[in-house]
């Protein structure tokens, strides 16, 4: 009992002291905050000024763009991966499923680990910048230090927030009913929701125009009442509530982790961005005058933010596929390891498809600014010296895209009934390669003398139309419709005859109902372009044929032919593709650019529509046979591999496409590099250079994985050892979906 | 009848060499080495993934290379010995062949469309092009269809010999070019390039190209020493007007982001 008495009191203490600290890093939070809106001036440096520091046998350019490429890489992963560790968790809790709930847990095992090792990048990255570029960083210090202090409390944030929820995994399960818990739940539950009634409030303006538009104040009187009425629920007695949950508030920690990853690669985009598209910058009186914030948000901040959000979730999820494709490989046949690691891997691979299919338009969007921002900048990336990386890039993701499809087409071995489907694969490898074809084909050629004589200059009379946007923006959308229409085939491959529609749940029923009218209110609003009235008719036949389409599949859906509905949706997305894609030629540029909106919105409708149509055709339908997993053939593992060296690499490519097209700048237009790394390198030297980055991320991460796998091979020990039996797993032959 | 899958294969192969290497070059021009290679390769790597997308078809696909390997026949064994002589002679007599090149001078890694200076100097006057959106020309609404008609004057005065009367790089001259004059009615050329670009490229001809993938062997003169300011943003509109395709307009953002220049 005395014990009991002084672990409370040393309890009590260390509450009060954690408060003491909390009050006063917040206080701090609020004078840093103050600083980001106070205007500063700060000269540009000369000629003279700049400083530059030596770097052995490298150079100071390639010494920092491999610590900065490797910093990058390790930090994508670690800010997508806990995005899709939330999504599977929240996915095990509502399901109640275990192993759900493990798989989640297994990735924060790897996330942990991969942690540290960006850290450790950073700081080297931080020395480096400070040694090699001492002006330079000078300058930026002088413009963006709030924001400089606020990242490495966020980083704070970051690491207690993770550990909270890798520690707190086994423990914060169940429900309790004490008040403080719930008190701490329904504050934790207020902090994670806070943005998402932010965008509510947004949502409003934001659909009558005149974009965002929220009351600060209004938020916090509406967050208070929101506690408020959380803490009711949470304490009414003999009642129970989602507050009482202890799982409930370790997913609230996930949602935390993610909010502060995010912010933190926002405000380090912002430092990046600044460089390419400065703003804030007076030329003639050589200073830059404003806030923090002004430099923040520079023009291509929010494309940086929304294409790099994106891809960390593809490229998080292709590392983790690829270490369970290891485990996989490693594991003994017709194991319960195997069979794990099988389903670990076709979740990894899921999660990296659902961000590879945004991610071309988030890609498109970014580049549009860039252009937006700068002519010059524009055509030195699309037309000029950096065209060629693109070239390469659109290799990668036509291997991507074929190596996504074949792994989806190889696990259909592993699903009894999926024999059935299998004649569509020919058909689908015949558009994805005729896709890929013309994707890959550059504007200009490579050609010889006698070569080009032939053709009559650099472009070929006839390939050469497929080197231009229309044709790629083409492409890329039917490539990720048959990408999308492998799935479903995938899906529905051990489901056996259809539950008629008349027998199907009214929840069903009107879940489909509002999805198709949602997706024809969503057409409206990202085809009608209201402000130009000589636009207005093609766009309004185009809606109507695109509602009309959704409204016969539906009615198609309604009378027990749900999947002749589904291709009426695909043969519409196809046809408006095809069609945008021809009359892309015909048209000005700026006319072309708003036809991608209206191809990629089209294949977003039909993402929407027949997905929710599968999911309500062939619910309750008898199963064929379980799934298999762990009867996959082994190239299919192979594949994995591919998908993640192909992520790592175009991330190399990609990122030295948008810092390098700043050229002989630091700050493009603003502050010139003097040093004698000023030079583009060739392309050669540069892909040279990010092969090697990509092959020593390759190795550490192997090394991290190992690392992983010692510990959960201690682990599962310990647990054998405590409860005289092995941990879980799934059973091969069965298991999820 | 059902065909093999080796057979398959094989007829995909032909018919894909047969549209690379016959329809395309009889229907327009021949693809150059590089990009042929392209399409070869990535046909036999689709076909690769054609057979062994799944486990009945690689076993039907590979059984034969598994018997040529393993097998302890009376046919196997010397056809083994002959496969494992003539197949890396022939893959050791293409690389040599590859490597050791021809006489043709090596394909070129041109940028069409260099980046401009955001400013040129033009006749002592500084022309900040980043600011120039929308040629000055247009601004003077009332007489723009009189700048078009000196533009075609111009045209046909200076540029005609080279870049034709179609305005298709098919002038009197072009052959003797490379590289050939631009194609003005092309999607690639003017249809995705703002004024101010126009200008520049007209304005400081092919030895005002930057240094950047150097060197350039465009033969278009400088006529910055022959043409007003004016003239040149009269023929500028001319080529838009008769093309039919409407100048790149930048797109300079500002809102909330700050702004661009």
């Amino acid at each position: 009992m005395r014990r009991c008495r002084v672990n409370n009191a040393q309890e009590q203490a260390a509450k009060r002291r954690s408060l003491a600290l909390v009050f006063l890093v917040g206080l701090l939070l609020l004078g840093v905050g103050a600083e980001m809106v106070q205007a500063v001036e700060v000269p540009l440096p000369t000629k003279e000024d700049m400083v530059y520091g030596d770097f052995p046998v490298v150079g100071r350019r390639v010494a920092v763009w491999v610590i900065a490429q490797l910093h990058l890489m390790f930090g994508a992963f670690v800010v997508g991966v806990p995005l899709f560790i939330l999504i599977i968790e929240i996915l095990g809790a509502a399901t109640k499923n275990q192993q759900y709930d493990d798989l989640a847990h297994e990735f924060t095992r790897l996330l942990s680990v991969a942690f540290s090792t960006t850290a450790i990048f950073g700081g080297i990255l931080v020395f480096f910048l400070i040694g090699l570029y001492p002006t330079f960083m000078n300058f930026l210090a002088s413009i963006f230090f709030p924001s400089m202090v606020i990242y490495v409390f966020l980083f704070f944030g970051e690491s207690f927030s993770m550990y909270l929820y890798y520690f707190g995994w086994d423990s914060l399960k169940g429900a309790s009913r004490n008040v403080g818990a719930v008190i701490g739940t329904s504050a934790l539950s207020v902090l994670v929701l806070y943005p998402g009634l932010l965008l509510l409030m947004a949502l409003p303006s934001l659909f009558m125009g005149g974009g965002w538009a929220v009351s600060f104040p209004v938020s916090y009187v509406l967050a208070g009442v929101l506690f408020v009425a959380l803490l009711a629920h949470g304490l009414r007695p003999g009642k129970s509530s989602f507050v009482q949950s202890r799982k409930w508030m370790h997913i609230c920690f996930g949602i935390l982790l993610n909010y502060f990853g995010l912010i933190l690669m926002m405000i380090s985009n912002s430092w990046a961005t600044f460089m390419t598209s400065p703003s804030g910058i007076d030329l003639d009186a050589g200073v830059f005058s404003g806030t923090t914030w002004d430099a923040m948000r520079n023009f291509t901040w929010m494309p940086v933010n929304l294409h790099r959000f994106i891809a960390n979730i593809a490229f998080g999820g292709s590392v983790v596929a690829a270490y369970a494709a290891f485990r996989f490989l490693a594991a003994k046949r017709n194991s319960p390891e195997r069979a794990h690691y099988d389903w670990m891997g076709y979740i990894g691979n899921f999660i990296a498809l659902i961000g590879l299919i945004p991610l071309p338009f988030a890609g498109y969007w970014l580049g549009r600014e860039i252009y937006g921002y700068d002519q010059q900048l524009g055509i030195t990336m699309m037309g000029g010296i950096f065209s060629w990386l693109f070239i390469l890039q659109a290799v990668l993701i036509g291997a991507l895209f074929l190596g996504a499809n074949y792994y989806l087409w190889l696990g259909m071995e592993r699903i009894p009934g999926s024999e059935r489907y299998r004649k569509f694969t020919p058909v689908m490898l015949g558009v994805l390669t005729v896709c890929f074809l013309i994707w890959l084909t550059p504007h200009s050629l490579v050609a010889s003398l006698e070569e080009a004589r032939k053709m009559g200059g650099a472009h070929h009379p006839m390939l050469g139309v497929f080197g231009v946007m229309s044709a790629k923006n083409t492409v890329v959308n039917l490539m990720i419709l048959t990408t999308f229409l492998s799935f479903l085939l995938y899906r529905r491959g051990n489901k056996g005859d259809r539950v008629p529609f008349a027998e199907q749940s009214n929840a069903s029923k009107v879940t489909l109902m509002i999805v198709a009218a949602l997706g024809i209110v969503l057409m409206w609003q990202l085809n009608a372009p209201l402000a130009d009235p000589a636009l207005m008719t093609g766009r309004l036949i185009l809606w109507a044929f695109e509602s009309l389409t959704v409204v016969v599949a539906v009615a198609l859906t309604l009378n027990d032919r749900g999947t002749v509905g589904q291709a009426l949706l695909f043969a519409m997305s196809a046809i408006v593709v095809v069609f945008y894609g021809v009359y892309g030629y015909y048209v000005e540029a700026i006319v072309r650019i708003g036809f991608s909106i209206l191809q990629v919105s089209s294949v977003l409708l039909v993402l929407l529509v027949a997905t929710t149509i599968d999911i309500v055709i062939f619910r309750g339908a008898p199963l064929v046979g379980e799934i298999r997993w762990g009867r996959i053939p082994e190239r299919a593992q192979y594949v994995l591999f591919l998908l993640a060296t192909s992520f790592t690499w175009l991330m190399g490519l990609m990122g030295y496409a948008r810092s390098g097209l700043r050229t002989h700048w630091h700050i493009f237009n603003v502050m010139r590099d003097y040093s004698s790394d000023a030079f583009t390198p060739t392309l050669g030297y540069a892909c040279g250079v990010i092969s090697i980055i990509v092959l020593v991320f390759l190795l550490l991460v192997s090394f991290i994985f190992w690392l992983a796998h010692m510990g959960s091979v201690g682990h599962a020990q310990e647990e054998a050892v405590l409860h005289g039996g092995a941990s879980p797993a799934l059973q091969p032959g069965g298991g999820a979906d | 009848m059902r065909l093999s899958i080796h057979l398959k294969s094989l007829l995909t192969l032909i018919a894909a060499i047969f549209v690379f290497s016959v329809v395309v070059p009889y229907v327009s021009a021949p693809i150059p080495g590089q990009l042929y290679g392209w399409y070869v390769i990535t046909t036999l790597f689709v076909i690769y993934l054609y057979v062994s997308s799944s486990e009945a078809s690689w076993e039907e696909f590979i059984s034969p290379v598994r018997q040529l390997l393993l097998a302890r026949t009376a046919l196997m064994k010397p056809l083994r010995i002959v496969v494992f002589i003539v197949v890396p002679l022939i893959c050791g007599w293409y690389f040599s062949t590859w490597a050791a090149g021809g006489a043709t001078p090596p394909g070129g890694l041109r940028v069409i469309h260099p980046t401009p200076p955001s400013s040129v100097n033009f006749q002592g006057k500084q022309l900040v092009l980043q600011d120039i959106s929308v040629s000055p020309i247009r601004e003077d609404e009332a007489h723009l269809a009189e700048h078009i008609e000196n533009g075609r004057i111009i045209y046909y005065e200076n540029c005609f010999f080279c870049h034709g009367d179609a305005l298709q790089g098919k002038g009197h001259f072009a052959q003797g070019f490379n590289p050939a004059p631009a194609d003005f009615q092309a999607s690639g050329t003017i249809a995705q390039l703002s004024e101010s670009y126009l200008f520049w490229r007209i304005a400081k001809g092919g030895p005002g190209l930057p240094s950047e993938s150097t060197p350039w062997d465009s033969a278009m003169p400088i006529w910055e020493d022959f043409l007003t300011e004016e003239e040149i943003w009269q023929v500028i509109a001319y080529l838009y007007d008769t093309t039919g395709h409407e100048p790149r307009v930048m797109d300079h953002g500002g809102g909330d982001h700050g702004g661009g220049h």
